[in-house]
C-alpha cells in the first residue's frame, strides 16, 4: 500500500546502485587478494556466480508461487534480480578470466549464458523503453484479446458500409478494395520489426484524396474511416511492441533450466578433474 | 467508460471489452480455438484442453415453442431465438483449443532441458565423454604424449576420471572420493620423475620449509632492504590465503592445464612469483638489488689464472689473449665449450709434458743386488742376472713397490725398508735391512712370475688386496693398457732363466684376502649410489669429506650428450688413437660431437714421423675404445646416460671416466667380455694398418712391442732388456694409463688410508715435478696438498643441479656489442711476480662479503637446497665452511667456486638493466630465476 | 451436451431472512409497537408487506449490561429499535481495543498453500446447490450477533456525562445505516434490553413507504448524533454545552443531487467537462451571498472558480471537510459582508450540515482556534489569523487565493488557478469528472511503467481459487489507468439495491465485499457501480457443468476485488507488480495521490 510518503524513482535508484557498487567492491577486492596468493579465483567467483544465478531463477519461482509473498514484493525482488543480472555479468568474466573458454561443455554453457544475459539487458531495455511508447499510442488493449479487437473493427467497418451516408461506390470501393483488408489482415513481418505508420499515413492520405470526389455531405464520412485506420493502425503496434515484451522471455526463461543443469554438471565436473592438489 | 480527452479513440476499443463482459484469465493454460479470430466461446477450453464450447444459452419450453434464455450481461435474448427443436439457434462447431503464451513458453523450457539432459545421456553413453567435458586442448607437450590413450587418457592426468558419474557427485558432496590418497600431483610425478623428487614436489622452492625459512631468514636480515614479507601479515587475514605456511604446493597451482596447445605451461608472471614474495618488485630496473659477486666463476677444473696468462705469460711469448682461443661456442650458444689441451695449451706446457715423460714409468724395474753380500748374510735371492750383481745400486719402481706390497712377504721386506729405498743405501750389516732386501728380491721375482704367469688378473688381484677396493674390468682396461704377459714371459726367460725351477705357480700368486668383486656387486654399488640424490643430500655430501660430490659434463646432456664426457675424453686421447678414429669410423666423422677429434687429429700431423710408429702402436691403444667412443647412436639412444653414470660413481674419478665405464657397459652388452681383458679384437687396428704387410703382426701384439723404435717416440710398454726393465711410456697428455693409476691411488687416499707409502706413491706418480707433471694443472686448487683431489675436467658444472639463476650466454653474444666477452667479463689485474698458476691459486683470496642478491623470501617455504644455496651464499661471504673445498664442485654457474675468488669483476645490475627493462626486454623474475632449484632426479 | 447443467433452485429475495428464528407471535407484539402501529399497512405494496419487511428484514436481539451494540466506526446497515430496556450512546471516543473489535482472520502461510494446491482448473467453479444452509452466514451473523463484546466497569471508564441514555420505544442508528456512513458514535446496553435490528433495506422501505418515520427519524437525528457528530467537528472542539446545542438547533440539513446519482451518471460522463459542471447542482456559487458554514456529512463536493467561460476545479472535498469559515471568519474580522470566493458544486449525492453565519460568529469564533485543535498547523494558523486581522485592508476582499489555506484544511491541496500545471489540471479534471475520487482503495496503473505483462491478474486469480477479480482495463488519466478494480468507494452505490445485503461494508476495513453464498446474482450491484467494477458470472460445478436454475437459466454470482482481506501483505495486485507500475491508493488523499503520480 502506498505509504505516506512516497520515495521518488532516482533517490531509490541511488541509493541501490551505491549499495551495488559497494558490494561489488568488496567482491573484486576479495578475488584480486585471492589471485595475489596464487588462489583460484574460479573457484570462489564459480561458486558466487552459480549462487547469484539460483538466486536470479528464484525470481520465477517466486513469481510462479504467489503465496511465496512473505518473501518480498515482486518489484524488489526485480530490483534484486536486475542488479544480480549484472554483478552475474561481470563476475561472469572474471571468472571465465577474460577469455572465451575452450571446452565444448564450457562453451555450451557460456553461449547459454551469454543468451540469458543478453536478453535479460535486451528486456530491461524493452520493459524500461517500449511501456512509455504504448501509451504514448493509447488505445490500451490486453494482448489477447487484440483479435477481437480487430474483430470489432472489422464489424464497425462493415457497419459503416451499410450505413445509408456510405452509399457511394467511390467510399463503398475503399472500404471493400483497402480498408478491409487492412483491417483483416495482419501486418509484415518486417512491420514486427520496425513497427511504423507508413501504411497508416498512405490509407489516410488515400482517403484525403477521395474528398475530391465526394459530395459535401459524403465527405463527412470518411471521418470514422480514417478513425478506423487508426485504430487498427494502433492495434498493430500494440501487437507488435506487446509480442516482443512477452517474447523475449522466451529466451530469458526457457534456457534457465538448461543453464542451471550446466552449471551444475560444471560444477561437479571441475570438482572431480580440479588440478592443485 | 468515458473515453478520457488525451485519447479520444479509447472508447470504441474499450466499449468492444467490456462487450466481451469477462475477466480475462492469463492464468488459463488454454485459449479457445476461435479466439485468434476473434470470435472466442464465452466459456472457453476445458482444464484438459479440449473445447469447453457450449450454446449461448439453454432454449426455455415456452408453451409450444421455446424462447432464448441468454443472460443479459452476454447480449441478452437473441433475435433469431432457438430452433425448432428448441436447441440455441447458434450452437458453434468446437474448437482446438491452443495453448496460451505462458504454458507454451513452459512447454519450450521442458523441452529444452529434457532435451539437454538427452543430449548428455547420450553423449555419456558413448565414448565421447571427455572430449567434451575436457575444459579445453592440452598443451601440446602434453597432447602429444597422451594422443593414443583415448578417452582414458584424462586418468592419466585425473585421478577420479574413471570413475562414474554417481561416484563423482558423492565425491563431491562426500567430500572422500575414494582416490583422495593419490594427488594429480602425483600422477605428474609419474612422468616427471626425473624433475623433481616425490618428497620435494609439493614444497615450495621444492625446498623444506625450515631450510628455506632459515635460508630468507638469513636474506632478510642481510639484505640492506629486509622490507619483510607482505604476504606474512596478509596471509593471516581472515578469508586465509590460499597457502600457509609450508603448505604444500601442487603442480597446478602454476602450471594450469588445457589452455591450448600453444600455451608455455612453464611461463610465469611476476605476479606469480610474488604472491609468496613480499618484497613486491616493481620493475628489474628499478628495484632489484644490486647483484652480488655475480656470474660467481663456475667449478674451474684446472689451476687455470686468467689473469697472469692474459697479462704475463701470453704477452711474453707475444701471442695474443683471445677468449675465443679457448672458449668455444657449443651449439646452443653457450660460450662455455671448451677447446682441447692441443688447442689450448698445448702450444706451450706440449714440450714439458713430453720432456717429463720421456722415460717411461717402470711397472718392473730389478734393482742391482750384492748377490754375494747377501749370501754371506744368509739370504739367497737364487739365480739374479749377472749384470745385476756387482752390488747394490737402484730402486724398486713406484708401481712395482705398489705391486709387491701385494705380497705379504715383499710387504714386510718394503716395511722395513721404506717406501722409495734405494738399494745404495742398503747397510750389509744390519741383518733385517738384508733380511728385508732378500724379500723384497724374492718379492720381486714372484711379481714377475706372477705377471708372466696371469698378466692383468695378477695386476688386477694385487692391486685389490693393496687398495682394498675392487677393480672392474674396464678399470683394470685402462690400468693394464694392453699389458700382454708375453711381453713378461720373454723378459722372464731372459732375466730369471731358472724362474720356474726355483718358484711354482701355486708360490707366486699372493693369497687374496679379499676375493674379487664382480660386476654384479658393482651394480648394487652403483644402486646404492644411484638413490635420489637430492638437494639435502648433496649438502650432506658437502658436509661430509668422503662422500665425494660426483661430476657432471659441462652441459646439459639433454643439449649436448656428447659434450662433456665424449668430448674431453676424445681430447684427451692420443693423437694416434684419433687418428684411428678419423680414419677408421666415417660415422664418427658425421657425428658433430666428434669435432673435438678432428682438432686433435688436425694436431696428428704435428709430429708426422711418428705417423707409422703409432699406426703399429696403436695396436697397444685399447680397441675396444674406438668403436664404443665413436658411436654416436649409442648415445642418443640414451642422452642421460653419459652423465648418469657420472653421478652413479661416487668416486672422484672425473667425468670422462664414468662416461666411459658406460660407453664399456653399452659395448659390453652389446659384446660380452670373453674373459678379464676383452680387448683381443682389434678392429681399429685393422682399419689403421697402413702397410697391409703387418697384418700378420697385429694377430699377436707381443711383436707389436718394438724393442727397435727409438725410446724418446715409444709409446705404451716396452721392454728394456738392457736396463732389466718394463716401462710404460706415456701416450703424452691425457693418458688414460697415467689417469687411472692416479685415480686410483688417490680414491684410495682420499677413503683415508693412512699410510706413508700411499703418499709417497700418489707423489711419485702425480707430483707436479714429476714425469707428466699432471697435477701442476689437475690438483687441487688449494695447493695445499696433494691429497684431497684431482680435477681432470677443466669445469666442472652438473646440469642436473639447478640453481636459483639462469644465464643463457646465446641470445647476448649475439649482439653486436656483446659479441667480445671482455664487454661483460673483465679480467681482474693480478699482482706482478704471481706468474705461476700454484702461487696464484696460493694467493687467492677468499671473496668480498656479500649478501645472497635474492632478498625477500615469505617465511613460507625451504628445504636443503635452500641451505645449499645458503651455503653456497655463505661460501662466497667467507663465512667459513666444512664444505668449502667440494661445496665448489657440482653447483652450477651462479655458485661461487669456493675459497677462490674469481678471476673476473662480477657484473653489475646496470650492466643488464642497460638492455633488460621492462617493456624493452624481458625482465621478469623468470627470466634469470629458476623456481625449482636443487638436482634433477637419477634413475 | 446434457451433462453439462445441474439443476438447483433459484435462490429469491427473503430466502435468507435476517433472523432465521421469528416466529409470527413475534411479529404481532412488534406490530404493537408506538413506531409500527403508527404505520398504516396498507401503505405498503402487497409483495413488500409490513409483516413481510418485520419477518425477514428484522430480528430481536438481546443485551446484556454493558454489552456494545454498535461500536463508533463501524460501517453498519442496520438501525435498532429499542423494544425494552435502555441504551446509553458514548459521547466520546472510545479506544478501538475497547471496543474489541474482532481480529479479522489471515491466511497462514500453509493455509494459502493447500488454497493453491486444491485450485479448481475450472472458472468460478463453486460446490452445486450451495446458496442454502451456510456456515458462512451463521457465522457471520454469529459475529454480529452471538459474539459479544461488553466493557467492564463503565464507571470508571465513562463519565455519567459521557454517556446520553435512550428509552424503549426509540430508533438509532438508522443515519448510519441509511446514508452508508459509519456510526458516528458507540452504543452501549445499560442494563439488558431487548432491541429489534432492522437492516437498511427493511429500514429503506419502512421510510419508503411511512411518512411519520421520516419525520421521526430527522428529529431524532437532531436531538442525538448530530451533537456527537458537532462535537467530533475539529472547528467545533471545546464549545461549551450551551453553544453546542444552540447551533445543533439551528443546523439545517441539506441534500444535494440524487441519492441514486450512478444511473445518470453513464450518461452525465459522456459529456464535455464544463457541460457536466454545469449540470451538477450548486451549492453555493462564486460571488453569491455567503450562505453560512457548510459541513459534509458524505458525498463530495467539487471546489471550482470561475475562469473565461468555463470552470477552473481546484479540488474536491469530501465526508469531515467544511467550507465558508474563511469567507465568515473574515466578514467578522471587516465587518464588511464577503461573497463566496468559490463555487461549490455537489458531484453526485452530498449531505450536509449549514450552520447560519450569526451562529458561527456567535458561537464558533470566540472558542477558535483552541489548544485542544491540535494540529500544530491550526496554532500557526491561528497565530498568523491573530497578527493578520489588525491591518486587514477595508473595503477590498482580502481574499487573495493563499490565504485561504491559513483556514480550511482542504486549501492546502488545492492548486492556485495560475500555478496549475497543465497535466495535473487535467488530471484533477477527469479524476472528478469520473468520479474516480470516491474510491478509497483504487488500483492506479502507470502505463508508463507497466509492462503489460499480467502478473497482477495472475496473482489475484491466485489469491482467488484461480479466477481473477478484476480487469486489467479501465479509464487511462494522462499515463495513468485506473482499472477495473473495485475502488472500495467512499460512497458504495452498489450497496443500494442489494435485496439481501450479500453486498457490505466489512465493519473495521470499509473494505467491500460480496458474500458469494447470499448473493442471488441479481446483478444490480454490478449494474449500480459506475465504474463497471463489479462482473457477474455464470457459475459452474468443478467438473465444469454449469449451473442452472430450474428454468434452465445460468445462475450468477457479482464478482469483484476484496483486496485480498484474509491475506496479509495487502492486495496481491500492488505485490505482485514487478515495476512498482500498480499501486491501491486513497484518491481522497490528494497529497499521497500525487506523490505517486508523479514519482
Amino acid at each position: 500500500m502506498a505509504g505516506p510518503m512516497i520515495e521518488q524513482f532516482w533517490r531509490r535508484r541511488l541509493r541501490h546502485l551505491t549499495l551495488f557498487l559497494l558490494l561489488a567492491a568488496v567482491g573484486s577486492l576479495w578475488l584480486y587478494w585471492q589471485r595475489q596468493n596464487l588462489g583460484r579465483t574460479s573457484f570462489p567467483s564459480g561458486y558466487m556466480l552459480f549462487a547469484i544465478v539460483l538466486t536470479l531463477a528464484a525470481y520465477r519461482v517466486r513469481k510462479r508461487w504467489h503465496f511465496l509473498r512473505g518473501l518480498g514484493s515482486s518489484s524488489a525482488w526485480l530490483h534484486l534480480h536486475i542488479y544480480l543480472g549484472f554483478a552475474a555479468f561481470g563476475l561472469f568474466w572474471v571468472h571465465i578470466g577474460f577469455q572465451w573458454p575452450l571446452g565444448t561443455l564450457e562453451q555450451v554453457l557460456a553461449t547459454v549464458f551469454m543468451l540469458i544475459t543478453g536478453s535479460g539487458f535486451y528486456g530491461l531495455y524493452l520493459t524500461r523503453t517500449y511501456p512509455k511508447k504504448l501509451t504514448a499510442v493509447g488505445n490500451e488493449v490486453l494482448y489477447e484479446q487484440i483479435p477481437i479487437q480487430r474483430r470489432h473493427l472489422v464489424r464497425r467497418a462493415e457497419a459503416l458500409a451499410l450505413d445509408g451516408k456510405y452509399q457511394t461506390e467511390i467510399l463503398i470501393d475503399f472500404i471493400d478494395r483497402r480498408l478491409m483488408p487492412f483491417l483483416t489482415r495482419g501486418r509484415s513481418f518486417y512491420y514486427l520489426l520496425f513497427p511504423n505508420g507508413g501504411t497508416r499515413r498512405a490509407l489516410l492520405t488515400e482517403v484525403e484524396n477521395l474528398n475530391r470526389y465526394l459530395t459535401s455531405d459524403h465527405q463527412s464520412g470518411t471521418v470514422p474511416l480514417k478513425r478506423l485506420i487508426q485504430d487498427k493502425d494502433d492495434l498493430d503496434f500494440h501487437y507488435a511492441l506487446q509480442g516482443r515484451l512477452k517474447g523475449w522471455l522466451f529466451v530469458h526463461i526457457c534456457l534457465t533450466g538448461v543453464l542451471i543443469v550446466l552449471a551444475g554438471l560444471h560444477t561437479v565436473l571441475v570438482h572431480v578433474f580440479q588440478g592443485g592438489v | 467508460m468515458t473515453p478520457s480527452p488525451a485519447n479520444p479513440n479509447d472508447g470504441e476499443l474499450r466499449q468492444a471489452n467490456v462487450l466481451q463482459n469477462n475477466y480475462h484469465r492469463p492464468n488459463f493454460p488454454w485459449v479457445c480455438g476461435n479466439a485468434s479470430i476473434g470470435e472466442p466461446c464465452w466459456t472457453g477450453p476445458t482444464a484438459d484442453g479440449s473445447c469447453g464450447c457450449r450454446a449461448e444459452c439453454y432454449p426455455i419450453a415456452r408453451g409450444s415453442g421455446w424462447a432464448c434464455s441468454r443472460p443479459l450481461h452476454r447480449g441478452g435474448t437473441c433475435s433469431e431465438g432457438p430452433t425448432k427443436d428448441g436447441r440455441c439457434c447458434n450452437e458453434r462447431p468446437p474448437c482446438v483449443p491452443r495453448r496460451s503464451l505462458r504454458s507454451q513458453r513452459q512447454r519450450l523450457s521442458f523441452a529444452l532441458l529434457s532435451m539437454t539432459l538427452g543430449i548428455g545421456l547420450i553423449i555419456y553413453g558413448s565414448g565421447r565423454t571427455y572430449d567434451v567435458i575436457a575444459p579445453g586442448p592440452l598443451s601440446s607437450p602434453h597432447a602429444e604424449r597422451l594422443a593414443h590413450q583415448g578417452n582414458d587418457r584424462c586418468a592419466s592426468c585425473h585421478p577420479q576420471a574413471h570413475q562414474s558419474l554417481g561416484q563423482w557427485v558423492g565425491g563431491m558432496l562426500g567430500g572422500g572420493t575414494g582416490e583422495k590418497n593419490i594427488t594429480q600431483t602425483d600422477l605428474c610425478l609419474n612422468c616427471h620423475q626425473r624433475d623433481m623428487s616425490r618428497e620435494h614436489s609439493r614444497l615450495a622452492h621444492n625446498v623444506a620449509p625450515t631450510d628455506l625459512a632459515k635460508l630468507s631468514e638469513d636474506v632478510l636480515n642481510r639484505s640492506e632492504s629486509s622490507s619483510g614479507s607482505i604476504r606474512q601479515v596478509s596471509s593471516r587475514m581472515v578469508f586465509g590465503a590460499p597457502f600457509k605456511n609450508g603448505q604444500p604446493i601442487a603442480c597446478a597451482t602454476c602450471h594450469r592445464e588445457h589452455h591450448g596447445q600453444a600455451i608455455d605451461m612453464k611461463a610465469m608472471t611476476d605476479q606469480q612469483c610474488q604472491s609468496c614474495h613480499g618484497q613486491n618488485f616493481h620493475s628489474f630496473e628499478l628495484d632489484h638489488p644490486e647483484f652480488n659477486n655475480w656470474p660467481q666463476v663456475a667449478g674451474q677444473g684446472i689451476r687455470f689464472d686468467h689473469s697472469s696468462h692474459h697479462f704475463k705469460h701470453f704477452p711474453q711469448g707475444n701471442r695474443p689473449f683471445e677468449c675465443s682461443q679457448c672458449h668455444r661456442d657449443d651449439r646452443q650458444g653457450n660460450v662455455q665449450q671448451l677447446v682441447g689441451f692441443e688447442q689450448a695449451c698445448g702450444a706451450c706446457h706440449q714440450g714439458a709434458i713430453d720432456l717429463s715423460i720421456e722415460r717411461g714409468f717402470a711397472l718392473l724395474q730389478l734393482p742391482s743386488l750384492d748377490v754375494d753380500a747377501l749370501r754371506a748374510s744368509q739370504q739367497d735371492v737364487g739365480q739374479w742376472p749377472a749384470e745385476l750383481s756387482r752390488g747394490f745400486d737402484g730402486r724398486i719402481s713406484p708401481l712395482s713397490e705398489l705391486l709387491l706390497r701385494a705380497d705379504p712377504e715383499a710387504a714386510a721386506g718394503l716395511a722395513v725398508l721404506g717406501p722409495g729405498f734405494d738399494f745404495l743405501d742398503l747397510d750389509t750389516s744390519d741383518g733385517t735391512h738384508t733380511l728385508a732386501a732378500g724379500q723384497v728380491a724374492w718379492g720381486i721375482k714372484r711379481l714377475v712370475a706372477d705377471l708372466s704367469l696371469r698378466g692383468n688378473e695378477a695386476i688386477r688381484q694385487r692391486l685389490q688386496i693393496v687398495l682394498e677396493q675392487p677393480i672392474d674390468d674396464q678399470r683394470l682396461v685402462r690400468l693394464s693398457q694392453n699389458f700382454s704377459m708375453t711381453l713378461v714371459q720373454d723378459s722372464a726367460g731372459i732375466w730369471f732363466p731358472q724362474l720356474w725351477q726355483e718358484l711354482t705357480p701355486e708360490q707366486v700368486t699372493p693369497k687374496s684376502s679379499m676375493h674379487q668383486k664382480r660386476p654384479a656387486d658393482q651394480t648394487n654399488q652403483v644402486a646404492e649410489s644411484a638413490r635420489l640424490v637430492l638437494p639435502n643430500d648433496i649438502l650432506a655430501r658437502i658436509l661430509n669429506p668422503e662422500l665425494v660430490m660426483p661430476d657432471g659434463p659441462q652441459e646439459l646432456l639433454a643439449e649436448n650428450p656428447l659434450q662433456g664426457a665424449y668430448g674431453a675424453s676424445s681430447v684427451s686421447n692420443t693423437p694416434s688413437r684419433s687418428g684411428a678414429v678419423t680414419n677408421s669410423t666415417p660415422a664418427g666423422s658425421a657425428n658433430p660431437s666428434v669435432s673435438t677429434n678432428l682438432t686433435t687429429a688436425a694436431v696428428a700431423p704435428s709430429r708426422p714421423e711418428t705417423k707409422p710408429n703409432t699406426a703399429s702402436s696403436s695396436t697397444t691403444v685399447n680397441p675396444p675404445q674406438i668403436p664404443t667412443s665413436d658411436d654416436p647412436n649409442l648415445l642418443a639412444q640414451n642422452p642421460l646416460s653419459g652423465y648418469g653414470s657420472g653421478t652413479d660413481t661416487s668416486s672422484s674419478v672425473p667425468l670422462e671416466v664414468p662416461a666411459e665405464h658406460h660407453r664399456a657397459n653399452d659395448r659390453e652388452i652389446a659384446n660380452p667380455p670373453a674373459s678379464g681383458l676383452p680387448n683381443k679384437t682389434v678392429p681399429g687396428a685393422t682399419a689403421n694398418q697402413e702397410p697391409p704387410a703387418q697384418q700378420s703382426g697385429t694377430a699377436d701384439p707381443s711383436s707389436a712391442t718394438p724393442s727397435v723404435i727409438g725410446k724418446s717416440k715409444l709409446v705404451g710398454w716396452v721392454r728394456d732388456d738392457a736396463g732389466f726393465s718394463l716401462d710404460y711410456h706415456l701416450q703424452g697428455h691425457g693418458d688414460l694409463w697415467m689417469k687411472e693409476w692416479i685415480d686410483v691411488l688417490i680414491e684410495r687416499q682420499s677413503s683415508g688410508a693412512p699410510e706413508v707409502w700411499l703418499a709417497y706413491l700418489v707423489g711419485e706418480m702425480a707430483a707436479p715435478d714429476k714425469a707428466g707433471n699432471c697435477l701442476l694443472c689437475h690438483g687441487d686448487r688449494s695447493g695445499s696438498n696433494l691429497t684431497a683431489s684431482v680435477n681432470w675436467a677443466a669445469r666442472y658444472r652438473d646440469p642436473t643441479l639447478k640453481g636459483w639463476t639462469k644465464f643463457n650466454h646465446r641470445p647476448h653474444t649475439l649482439l653486436p656489442g656483446l659479441s667480445d666477452c671482455r664487454s661483460c667479463h673483465q679480467l681482474r689485474e693480478t699482482p706482478a711476480g704471481q706468474d705461476s698458476p700454484a702461487s696464484a691459486v696460493a694467493n687467492r683470496r677468499p671473496a668480498p662479503t656479500g649478501s645472497f642478491h635474492w632478498a625477500g623470501f615469505s617465511k613460507s617455504a625451504a628445504d636443503g637446497t635452500g641451505q645449499v644455496q645458503l651455503a653456497a651464499a655463505s661460501l662466497d661471504t667467507a663465512v667459513p665452511n666444512p664444505s668449502t673445498e667440494q661445496g665448489q664442485r657440482g653447483q652450477d654457474g651462479n655458485l661461487q667456486t669456493a675459497g677462490h675468488r674469481s678471476d673476473f669483476h662480477s657484473l653489475t645490475k646496470t650492466q643488464c638493466a642497460a638492455c633488460h627493462q621492462s617493456g624493452s626486454t624481458r625482465s621478469g623474475c623468470s627470466t634469470c630465476h629458476n623456481y625449482h632449484v636443487g638436482q634433477r632426479v637419477q634413475k | 451436451m446434457s451433462a453439462t447443467v445441474t439443476i438447483t433452485h433459484r435462490p429469491q429475495r427473503w430466502d435468507q431472512p435476517f433472523c432465521d428464528s421469528t416466529a409470527p407471535m413475534d411479529v404481532r407484539t412488534l406490530l404493537e409497537q408506538p413506531l409500527f402501529a403508527g404505520m398504516n399497512p396498507h401503505d405498503f405494496p402487497k409483495q413488500i408487506p409490513l409483516e413481510g419487511i418485520l419477518r425477514n428484514d428484522a430480528r430481536v436481539v438481546d443485551f446484556e449490561d454493558g454489552d456494545i451494540i454498535i461500536r463508533e466506526g463501524d460501517y453498519g446497515s442496520s438501525a435498532f429499535l429499542i423494544l425494552s430496556g435502555n441504551v446509553g450512546v458514548v459521547l466520546k471516543t472510545l479506544p478501538s481495543r475497547m471496543l474489541g473489535r474482532p481480529e479479522r482472520r489471515q491466511r497462514s502461510l500453509v493455509e494459502s498453500i493447500r488454497e493453491w494446491w486444491n485450485r479448481s482448473p475450472v472458472a468460478e467453479s463453486r460446490q452445486s446447490n450451495n446458496s442454502g444452509s451456510s456456515q458462512e452466514v451463521s457465522s457471520r451473523r454469529g459475529r454480529d450477533g452471538q459474539v459479544r463484546v461488553y466493557l467492564q466497569d463503565i464507571p470508571r471508564i465513562l463519565a455519567p456525562t459521557d454517556i446520553e441514555s435512550m428509552k424503549a420505544g426509540e430508533l438509532f442508528g438508522e443515519m448510519a445505516a441509511l446514508t452508508r456512513s459509519p456510526r458516528s458514535a458507540t452504543v452501549i446496553s445499560q442494563g439488558r434490553c431487548r432491541l429489534l435490528e432492522i437492516r437498511w433495506q427493511g429500514l429503506r422501505e419502512l421510510m419508503k413507504y411511512s411518512p411519520q418515520l421520516r419525520q421521526y427519524t430527522a428529529q431524532q437525528y437532531r436531538e442525538h448524533s448530530l451533537k456527537v457528530h458537532l462535537r467530533e467537528t475539529p472547528l467545533l472542539h471545546g464549545l461549551s454545552e450551551y453553544a453546542v446545542d444552540a447551533v445543533a438547533q439551528n443546523v439545517q440539513f441539506q441534500s444535494y443531487g440524487d441519492f441514486e446519482w450512478h444511473q445518470p451518471f453513464r450518461e452525465v460522463i459522456r459529456q464535455d467537462v464544463n457541460r457536466q459542471i454545469e449540470s451538477e447542482p450548486v451549492i453555493a456559487i462564486e460571488g453569491d451571498y455567503l450562505g453560512g458554514l457548510y459541513m459534509i456529512r458524505s458525498g463530495f463536493v467539487r471546489v471550482s472558480r470561475r475562469r473565461g467561460d468555463g470552470h477552473h476545479t481546484l479540488t474536491y472535498l469530501g465526508k469531515g471537510d467544511y467550507f465558508g469559515f474563511s469567507e465568515i471568519l473574515q466578514y467578522a474580522n471587516s465587518g464588511a459582508s464577503v461573497p463566496w470566493q468559490h463555487s461549490f458544486r455537489a458531484i453526485g449525492y452530498v449531505d450536509l450540515l449549514q450552520i447560519p453565519t450569526s451562529d458561527v460568529v456567535q458561537y464558533v469564533l470566540p472558542n477558535w482556534p483552541n489548544p485542544q485543535l491540535g494540529t500544530k498547523r491550526g496554532r500557526e494558523n491561528a497565530d498568523r489569523i491573530q497578527t493578520s486581522l489588525p491591518d486587514q485592508p477595508q473595503g477590498k476582499s482580502p481574499f487573495s487565493e493563499p490565504k485561504i489555506d491559513l483556514y480550511e484544511p482542504w486549501a492546502r491541496s488545492a492548486v492556485p488557478v495560475h500555478d496549475a500545471a497543465p497535466e495535473h489540471q487535467q488530471r484533477l479534471e477527469q479524476f472528478v469528472q469520473l468520479r474516480l475520487i470516491n474510491g478509497e482503495q483504487a488500483m492506479v496503473i502507470d502505463l508508463d511503467r507497466c509492462t503489460r505483462c499480467d502478473d497482477c491478474v495472475r496473482a489475484c486469480a491466485e489469491t482467488h481459487q484461480g479466477n481473477p477479480r478484476f480487469m486489467r482495463t479501465g479509464p487511462v488519466v494522462g499515463h495513468h489507468m485506473v482499472a477495473n478494480a473495485c475502488m472500495h468507494c467512499t460512497d458504495p452505490v452498489c450497496l443500494i439495491g442489494c435485496p439481501t445485503g450479500a453486498i457490505g461494508r466489512e465493519h473495521s476495513t470499509g473494505v467491500v465485499q460480496i458474500n458469494d453464498q447470499t448473493c442471488i446474482g441479481c446483478g444490480t450491484c454490478s449494474q449500480s457501480c459506475p465504474y463497471e467494477n463489479i462482473r457477474m458470472v455464470e457459475i459452474f460445478d468443478p467438473q465444469f457443468r454449469q449451473q442452472v436454475d430450474e428454468r434452465q437459466l445460468p445462475i450468477l454470482k457479482a464478482t469483484k476485488c476484496d483486496l485480498c482481506v484474509d491475506y496479509s501483505g495487502g492486495p496481491a495486485c500492488q505485490n505482485a507488480c514487478p515495476h512498482d507500475a500498480l499501486v491501491r491508493i486513497n484518491m481522497r488523499e490528494t497529497d499521497v495521490l500525487s506523490q505517486w503520480l508523479d514519482r
